[in-house]
């Protein structure tokens, strides 16, 4: 997968693509890099719109938001400020994303900055091309797919300064793990190898029964397969451990910490009652705690799940 | 997908030759619903694991989700006790049935 530059993208992008990765690491700790790998058609569409738009701001801007204040008043934005808001981040951006511009090697400051820019002006663009904004309509010549790749490049650039898990374009990942990552997962790691090591009955989901009423063949499937699967999850477990203490993973590495981390939200979820709806009662301070430590496995999953969806 | 050196072997030759087993019809391997694993989580796995794309493996997912349950391979029954371990090494709820 990943970015085919002679691909024919006829009118819009993958929106599941990343946009943003983690740049291989610099030889000195001098933070974090980020690469920009926005599709040609995105990158064409942004650059045109840009320079366009600006010659096309409304000589009105009247931003009516809801969020009425406390007099019930609407807020409505002074159109100067508002125009010459737009007319800052657009240079900004036009020069970021200029052709001369390197974009596979950026500093955090400079995601920072491009998302925040790139966020306004899909903000404002978008009420303005939905009439919402008051003034004159937006010209024609101007296309509304631009506020979309605005939103995108805003979106992934401050999902890529948050996420614990970045991809890079060399098939690794660059680990960011903060304490309470690192506190949460070490412990529930720990818990699970005790449970799964003492055969504990929670477990029991992370080894189903393969035929579904035959308890002759699940006896004889058990007896095959169980001492491996408890082999290669205790494996992975002691893996875990030591991914919580690096910068950078494999693939395969993020892979096992994938299951592993699955495998202790399973058995929290199993203890815990989980069901479609929700969790069960959450009488106890322990259950409380328990359910804290379920809902922050599934947050570090999904970012790894993003993260591993850059190999598939 | 992958790289070989995390491909498990998977069980192997447990067919028991005294069984009445009819070659002709295929195994089929279900993966059922369960109200823990994250939907995003279940694609991928069976993209992973089957190399499906991403198309395929979501329309599987919401299958499993909506209907409790979905066949997600069919095969030897060798081939489909490899899948069926694979998937329970990945958390999955599967289990394998002869076509009927």
């Amino acid at each position: 997968m990943g970015f085919d530059p002679t691909a024919d993208d006829e009118s819009a992008w993958d929106h599941d693509e990343m946009w943003v990765w983690a740049a291989n690491d610099a030889p000195v700790d001098d933070g974090d890099r980020f690469a920009l790998f926005v599709p040609s058609i995105a990158l064409t569409i942004l650059r045109e719109q840009l320079a366009l738009s600006a010659d096309h701001l409304p000589s009105t801007f009247a931003v009516e938001l809801d969020d009425a204040d406390d007099s019930g008043k609407p807020t409505v934005w002074d159109n100067r400020r508002v125009r010459s808001m737009i007319e800052d981040a657009s240079e900004r951006l036009v020069e970021s994303l200029d052709e001369s511009a390197d974009l596979t090697d950026l500093a955090a400051a400079d995601v920072e900055a491009i998302a925040r820019d790139a966020q306004l002006l899909a903000a404002l663009w978008g009420l303005h091309h939905a009439g919402l904004a008051g003034g004159d309509p937006v010209p024609t010549t101007i296309d509304e797919t631009w506020v979309d790749a605005l939103a995108k490049l805003a979106a992934d650039c401050t999902y890529m300064l948050n996420s614990r898990i970045r991809a890079r374009r060399d098939g690794t990942f660059a680990l960011r793990w903060r304490p309470v990552d690192r506190e949460l997962v070490a412990s529930a790691a720990t818990e699970l190898r005790t449970l799964i090591l003492n055969e504990d009955s929670s477990v029991a989901r992370l080894f189903p029964t393969a035929y579904q009423s035959d308890p002759e063949r699940n006896a004889g499937w058990d007896a095959l397969v169980r001492r491996e699967l408890v082999e290669k999850r205790i494996e992975a477990l002691e893996m875990v451990a030591t991914l919580l203490e690096r910068r950078s993973c494999t693939a395969d590495e993020l892979g096992t910490l994938m299951r592993s981390v699955n495998d202790a939200r399973l058995v929290l979820g199993t203890q815990l009652d989980v069901s479609e709806d929700g969790p069960g009662a959450l009488t106890t301070e322990a259950q409380l705690h328990s359910y804290a430590i379920y809902e922050h496995l599934g947050y570090l999953l999904s970012q790894i799940i993003r993260a591993m969806r850059t190999t598939v | 997908m992958s790289s070989p050196n995390v491909m498990p072997s998977g069980p192997v030759g447990v067919l028991d030759p005294d069984e009445d087993t009819d070659l002709d019809r295929p195994w089929v391997v279900l993966v059922w619903n369960d109200p823990i694993n994250l939907m995003e989580y279940v694609t991928l796995v069976l993209q992973q694991v089957f190399g499906y794309s991403k198309e395929k493996a979501t329309a599987l997912m919401l299958d499993v989700h909506h209907k409790g349950r979905a066949a997600v391979s069919s095969g030897t029954r060798s081939s489909a006790e490899r899948d069926v371990f694979r998937l329970h090494e990945h958390g999955l709820w599967a289990t394998m049935q002869q076509d009927d």
